[in-house]
């Protein structure tokens, strides 16, 4: 079959697919179930083959039996262990591989975490209030050194929200209350960006169907 | 019908009338190009554009981590599009990886990278190569500070990378001006924290749009020197390489569909507390 023929087919069979998925948002129905499996079917597949291809082959296979680097069967045992959990009698052996992935993981990501996470997002929050504009000579950056001292009052309103030591009363609770807006507004910003995002998958698949999948069909009519 | 009654037909409304609306309002607007919509670069769009575009040509590469699946394609795969555009019209080399989980991502950057190289005669393993997938982003991101080669030892098509030109003169990050990660999950967080404090690397982030309040922090902290955010990012970065793209259409809808739920909002609110004063 020519790849022009296979590429038409495939297209229709991604429209097919997408319809069949988006039949859901009538009701559950066989096809939809269908088409859910094929997808996480399909996908375990590719993640076996890419696991395979990408780490089992040249990772292990040649290292081990055609450089004879044996230590590389150490991993290879470790990572053999974690199956031990499929069968009670055994799965405490795969605790051996998951405290040493818990311990090893742990001992990398922390120093980094609490430099990244931590010491540099709170540098962040207080750096010069007052924002040089960009021309040089210029003078103030208005707008930037509003943002940046709202910043900081905001930080701060917002952690005193969460302090339940003192009773939200009089000037604290005023400001606990104007942490709480800023919190809302935080909510809002993200809801509006995950509707974005939703929206996004939406339009690209109506892109898909409308264009792809249509001149498919035609193609084959 | 008065209005009253009206809006208390909607609290029962049926939620597949939504749905009808809300495809119409993403499909009109391809056929329709309205409404009118202006598309306005914005800093984290411009600073990611800056940084990119002060790379030099056929010198160290940009490394591109396409660190998505096909379920965030949509809105994260016109970025990398945009960025490929950028670097190979400007003859800039990239150098593509994938640490998604899944491996997923891989496959998109296999079928991506290709085909936008060689629109632009850009060739493979000289002017890009695609090192495939590392699973355990954190520990490959560490390792990579220390050695790419070791870290990736063959590329995503079994070609051993100490034979690859583009890699001749790449050790580390040292070699590496900036890295653009496509991100949907944690992995564009990873990035900052990770290669970016402990081994300054300048760190871009083209983020799915649910992802970018999360991220935001850091790109006011320094940690991320540039952020395209969503379909809208997508949109202003083809708006700043002057390729206005199908994203645009895509703004469109997102127009539209965003007026339609802030309608909806309000309404429901107003119904809600129109109801709530009848009880009492």
């Amino acid at each position: 079959m020519a790849a022009g023929s296979a590429d038409i087919l495939w297209t229709i069979l991604g429209g097919l697919v997408t319809l069949a998925i988006f039949s859901f948002l009538y009701r559950d129905n066989p096809l939809y179930k269908m088409a859910e499996h094929i997808a996480v079917g399909v996908s375990v597949g590719f993640i076996i083959v890419t696991y395979y291809n990408t780490i089992f082959l040249p990772k292990i296979w040649d290292n081990v039996l055609h450089l004879g680097k044996y230590d590389y069967l150490i991993p290879l045992a470790f990572g053999a262990l974690l199956f031990t959990r499929f069968t009670p009698k055994h799965g405490w052996l795969s605790r051996w591989s998951l405290a040493f992935l818990l311990g090893a993981g742990s001992g990398l990501s922390i120093p980094s975490t609490l430099e990244g996470r931590v010491l540099q997002q709170a540098e962040g929050t207080v750096r010069s209030l007052v924002a040089a504009a960009p021309s040089a000579g210029a003078g103030v950056d208005v707008g930037a050194s509003f943002a940046a001292i709202f910043l900081v009052v905001g930080t701060v309103a917002c952690l005193v929200f969460f302090l339940f030591s003192v009773e939200h009363k009089g000037g604290i609770g005023r400001f606990a209350y104007f942490g709480r807006l800023c919190i809302m507004a935080g909510f809002g910003a993200s809801f509006g960006y995950t509707v974005m995002a939703r929206v996004s998958l939406l339009i690209g698949r109506v892109q898909y169907l409308t264009r792809d999948f249509v001149d498919a069909i035609s193609r084959i009519l | 019908m008065d209005i009253a009654t009206l809006l208390q037909k909607m609290l029962k409304l049926d939620r597949r009338i939504i749905y009808t609306l809300v495809f119409v309002g993403v499909v009109l607007p391809f056929y329709l190009a309205w409404p009118p919509i202006r598309i306005e670069v914005s800093r984290e769009v411009e600073d990611a554009f800056r940084i990119i575009d002060a790379i030099p040509p056929n010198s160290t590469p940009l490394l591109l981590s396409f660190d998505y699946d096909p379920a965030s394609a949509a809105e994260l795969t016109p970025m990398a599009v945009a960025a490929l555009h950028h670097c190979f019209e400007r003859e800039i080399r990239v150098l593509v990886i994938s640490l998604q989980y899944t491996g997923l991502g891989a496959g998109i950057a296999a079928d991506v990278v290709p085909r936008i190289a060689a629109e632009h005669g850009r060739v493979k393993n000289v002017d890009w190569a695609f090192l495939g997938f590392q699973p355990n982003a954190m520990v490959a991101m560490l390792q990579m500070g220390e050695d790419i080669k070791r870290t990736f030892p063959v590329d995503y098509y079994g070609t051993p990378v100490d034979s690859i030109p583009l890699m001749e003169s790449i050790q580390n990050y040292d070699q590496i001006p900036a890295v653009l990660t496509l991100a949907s999950t944690a992995v564009g967080e990873f990035w900052a924290i990770y290669p970016g404090s402990r081994y300054g690397l300048t760190v871009l982030g083209g983020l799915t749009a649910v992802y970018v309040a999360d991220i935001q922090p850091f790109y006011q902290s320094g940690q991320i020197k540039g952020i395209l955010g969503g379909l809208k990012g997508a949109a202003e970065y083809e708006q700043r390489i002057g390729r206005p793209g199908d994203d645009m259409n895509g703004m469109r809808s997102q127009k539209v569909i965003h007026y339609l739920i802030i309608l909806f909002i309000a309404l429901g609110n107003v119904a809600y507390l129109l109801a709530r004063r009848r009880q009492a």
